[in-house]
């Protein structure tokens, strides 16, 4: 056994790698992006790889069971500096042929000649960001493709690739039940769709609609709407045979993202390039939660320097499992937790999360079936369940 | 017996009665700058020092009293004590006592805004203690001003003649010398037999962490020495004295203060509310036989519950309360427990002014998170069986049945206004119970109004809707007259069912329908949505007299919960923990502070 003193670690791991580059900005995003008008495809790849090389050792004696290539919008980067960088990262890992490599990719890439080559470099998950497949909606969130373009992209990577996710937003702006259940009708025509990524737009700071909505030029749909969106998208998908199991993420059976799945156990990962997160168990400092450099000139000059490491604490690191696990499906399994976190768990937090846990069962918004798992209403109020938790345990 | 060190006749004693912002801090200074008390390079150390003093002595918020050389005219050089008062509603009791040691007081008022009804109040006072009052206009060179206009607004509203007023800007320093003159000329000098025994007027009392009590006193008859052994007739209390001198602005000892002459005292005495102000300290043996008149035991007016949000900062509640009441003998408090707060205090302040500054002392100097209830009044409860409660929470009332009255206390209301803004002050009057007793023009453009107003309709936002209705015009003095019985009735307010008695208030029955309903609604308004349905009602006894609901969050998540996002999400979770402890929880509801406050707002 190499149980660590501090925290006891599960041998999977991930691996993130962040391409920045978008063509434009979305009034929406504040995700690390850089646009420009040439991207500097060999450098960014050189960075990458300076930064891995002397990270991989974090990884050390970890089984890698997923690559995920995000953005935003990786689609962009040189297909052959992306396979190239996926073959380094292989190597020198060791990972295994068949584990889930994704790449998020803007509809307008998805033509035959990128997916036979980004087939070849070993992607065998396609995130497509579709976002809507409403010409108005599309117009509104300023997507730079059209919804033909979208439906064909997605149409297309189905055939070739098999394994797709799409992404689509409901409660944008001025947008009513209608509108969004067009979009879930064309959901329902994708044969052989696995995956549903479906996001409630949320205004955040430092982005375009934050400066509209506070100006009153930017109306976005009201909370009770998009409780009804949510509760139509749950419908329709669990209709399509595609069942939720996280807050955002709906998917047939075993087409669940493994990736983002790891992160809401509280998994390891490494996490490479432009403002980048990472977690890692360090046997003697226990969780580190890690992020590079936002600014792409910062980055590709020193790319092993961190912006910031936090050593999270077993108890916040337990905390996390236990809010994650009250919006995913996989919910709470107690059994679980203790064996993860033998460290940090005692008779009297179990005790304490079992009493906060049990009032949630007793008000639907939990079910248990040995395992503590969210209702429909509970992936609706996620956020509450999570204060109670951290007002009984934090 | 020892021989006179100082000639009676060359001491003139004077205040300064200004209404805020007329001035009186500027001219205090100017004053000090003309006499040469201070250099230079002295000024600025000078204010911060007067800063340092303002946070240790608190609410009694005031300039020093300082004892002056000044040459005069005559070529005679006199000595002038300043001594300052308090310049709030709250505090006139002080005001009273400050002015009954002088023989003189300048009334200054902003040649362009005229006289305000605080500024009337305070003159009527030193009226009353028989001062030579000296009119001045200050701030003449503004391009408002109007110095002929408020001379006749002087003499329509005092009956004071001001033709002879002195023009000055303390600001520019121009006629500040014609002040001084003034006083030198006009204030008479005080008397008082140096050999009768010892009378000296406490007129300031503040706790100093080094030396003990200090007070401030005019020696009315007999002689104060250092190392003597005195006694203060209101308390009972004894002392050796440790220290004597007089503040010029620094402080300096001196072996003798006689009649007439104003200076400190320091002693053995470790409490505040043992040497109080207005008290008559004397000597041991061979003391006075009377007492100087006017000393008041002053009751505190308005109420309040303080509570720490943290039931464990409670000790620390205590222990900062302690503290202030050292260095404030009119702040009260006693325990308190609330079914919906937990273990607090109930505290007592002159007026709201008092209540604010203890409230802010409390947060920002002994860093305590605190919820405050709505302020409340004093009632006299008289039960059946003849027993008379004094009632400072609504909560305490007893059951109806054993209520043979409720009786509350009122104020009389002075109300200084400008014609044209007449009808909503009356309005504001008559809807908070008032009944006029007087309506009264003093000149063309100022109506002076008397209004008897129960305490309860004063005390939350009375002044500032008195402000917002006449455009800023009117001004307000008030003092307690007496209880009264009214039909009054105790508002409980329900959440989810359950009564949370710190929203409990005391209000008339012809107006509890209006305020129940307004209150659930502001209510609604300031309590969050949360996981759960929340019921508010107002209810009188067993009946609801009125209902809101606030609904349920339908959708509560955050959409994207990825790498970075999740410890975003948890720093965002752990600081809402700590943002809790501005709320309180009744049931699974969580009350923010704003609820607590309003329960007695009434605007909108």
């Amino acid at each position: 056994m190499q149980a660590s003193p501090k925290q006891r670690r599960d041998q999977r791991a991930g691996v993130y790698i962040h391409v920045p580059f978008c063509a434009r900005l979305c009034p929406y995003c504040d995700f690390a992006v850089s646009i420009k008008a040439e991207i500097p495809h060999r450098a960014y790849a050189e960075a990458l790889l300076a930064e891995f090389a002397m990270r991989a050792q974090e990884l050390e004696g970890r089984d890698v069971r997923t690559i995920y290539v995000g953005g935003g919008t990786p689609s962009l980067w040189d297909r052959g500096e992306l396979s190239r960088v996926l073959d380094v990262v292989r190597e020198r890992l060791g990972v295994a042929e068949d584990v889930e490599v994704t790449l998020e990719t803007n509809p307008n890439q998805v033509d035959e000649a990128a997916l036979r080559e980004w087939k070849a470099a070993g992607i065998n998950r396609l995130s497509i960001g579709c976002q809507s497949f409403q010409p108005r909606m599309l117009q509104a969130l300023r997507r730079n493709h059209s919804a033909e373009v979208a439906i064909e992209a997605v149409e297309r990577a189905l055939s070739s690739i098999g394994n797709v996710s799409l992404d689509v937003m409901y409660g944008g702006p001025d947008q009513g039940l209608e509108e969004w259940e067009r979009d879930l009708d064309q959901l329902a025509r994708f044969e052989g769709l696995g995956h549903v990524s479906a996001y409630n737009l949320t205004v955040e700071p430092n982005t375009a609609f934050w400066t509209r909505r506070k100006r009153g030029s930017l109306r976005v749909t009201d909370e009770d709407t998009c409780a009804m969106m949510m509760e139509l998208l749950v419908e329709r998908c669990t209709a399509l045979g595609i069942e939720q199991y996280e807050v955002s993420s709906f998917a047939r059976e075993g087409a669940r993202s493994q990736h983002n799945s790891n992160y809401w156990v509280g998994g390891e990962y490494l996490g490479l390039g432009m403002g980048a997160h990472g977690l890692q168990i360090d046997a003697v400092r226990g969780v580190l939660r890690r992020n590079n450099a936002r600014k792409l000139a910062h980055y590709m000059r020193v790319p092993l320097e961190a912006a910031e490491i936090e050593e999270v604490s077993a108890h916040a690191h337990l905390l996390e499992r236990l809010f994650l696990g009250v919006r995913t499906g996989v919910g709470l399994d107690f059994d679980e937790v203790c064996h993860q976190f033998e460290h940090a768990v005692d008779a009297a937090l179990l005790e304490g999360a079992a009493k906060v846990l049990e009032v949630m069962v007793a008000e639907e918004l939990l079910v248990f079936d040995g395992v503590y798992r969210p209702t429909a209403a509970g992936f609706q109020l996620a956020d509450s369940l999570a204060e109670r938790i951290y007002d009984a345990l934090g | 017996m020892s021989k006179r060190i100082v000639d009676q006749s060359k001491i003139r004693n004077f205040s300064i009665i200004a209404h805020i912002d007329h001035g009186k801090s500027t001219l205090a200074d100017r004053i000090l700058d003309v006499t040469g008390a201070i250099t230079d390079r002295e000024k600025k150390a000078q204010f911060l020092d007067n800063m340092e003093l303002e946070r240790e002595r608190g609410i009694t918020i005031k300039a020093q009293t300082v004892r002056l050389d000044y040459t005069a005219d005559d070529g005679v050089t006199y000595i002038l004590n300043l001594i300052d008062t308090p310049g709030h509603v709250d505090f006139s009791y002080e005001v009273s006592r400050s002015l009954a040691c002088c023989e003189g007081a300048v009334l200054v008022v902003d040649a362009a805004q005229g006289v305000e009804a605080q500024t009337v109040a305070n003159v009527y006072l030193a009226l009353d203690n028989n001062l030579e009052i000296v009119p001045v206009l200050n701030k003449i060179d503004l391009p408002a001003a109007d110095p002929e206009r408020v001379k006749q607004d002087i003499e329509d509203t005092i009956g004071l003649d001001a033709s002879d007023a002195v023009l000055c800007s303390a600001k520019s320093g121009v006629g500040v010398r014609d002040i001084l003159e003034a006083v030198v000329h006009l204030v008479p000098p005080p008397k008082g037999d140096f050999d009768a025994p010892l009378k000296a007027l406490v007129f300031d009392s503040w706790f100093d962490a080094y030396r003990g009590v200090v007070n401030m006193v005019r020696v009315m008859e007999g002689e104060l020495r250092p190392k003597m052994k005195i006694h203060w007739m209101a308390t009972g209390a004894t002392s050796e004295i440790t220290e004597l001198g007089v503040y010029g602005p620094h402080a300096r000892p001196v072996k003798s203060l006689g009649p007439g002459e104003v200076g400190f005292v320091i002693s053995m005495i470790k409490d505040v509310s043992m040497a109080r102000v207005g008290d008559t300290i004397t000597t041991v043996e061979n003391g006075a036989k009377e007492a100087l008149p006017g000393f008041k035991d002053v009751k505190p007016m308005v109420f309040c519950g303080i509570f720490p949000t943290e039931s464990h900062d409670y000790e620390e509640l205590r222990d900062a309360l302690d503290k202030l009441v050292l260095n404030d003998a009119s702040l009260t408090y006693e325990p308190e427990t609330s079914l919906a707060l937990g273990f607090g205090f109930r505290c007592g302040f002159l007026g709201l002014l008092h209540m604010e500054i203890v409230q802010e002392r409390l947060e920002r100097e002994y860093d305590l998170d605190l919820i405050t209830t709505a302020p409340s009044v004093v009632y006299r409860v008289v039960k059946t069986d003849g027993e008379i409660l004094m009632i400072d929470n609504p909560s305490h009332l007893p059951v109806v049945t054993l209520i043979d009255r409720i009786e509350e206390p009122y104020i009389t209301a002075t109300i200084h206004v400008p014609p044209e803004h007449i009808g909503p002050v009356i309005g504001l009057c008559e809807e908070r119970r008032g009944s006029q007793i007087d309506l009264s023009y003093a000149g063309t453009n100022r109506i002076i109004l008397t209004y008897e107003i129960p305490m309860n309709e004063v005390v939350f936002d009375f002044f500032d809707r008195l402000k917002s209705v006449s455009r800023g015009y009117a001004s307000l003095d008030y003092e307690f007259i007496g209880f009264r019985p009214g039909a009054l009735v105790k508002l409980d307010v329900l959440v989810n069912d359950e009564p949370v008695d710190a929203l409990s208030i005391i209000v008339h029955r012809d107006f509890a329908y209006e305020r129940g309903r307004s209150l659930v609604k502001r209510l609604r308004e300031v309590i969050p949505r949360q996981m759960y349905e929340v019921a508010l009602q107002a209810a009188i006894g067993t009946r609801i007299i009125s209902r809101e609901t606030i609904k349920a969050f339908r959708k509560n998540v955050t959409a994207k919960c990825y790498g970075g996002d999740i410890s975003r999400k948890r720093k965002l979770l752990e600081k809402q923990k700590a943002g809790k402890k501005r709320m309180k929880q009744v049931g699974n509801i969580e009350i923010p502070q704003e609820a607590f406050l309003a329960v007695l707002r009434t605007d909108q």
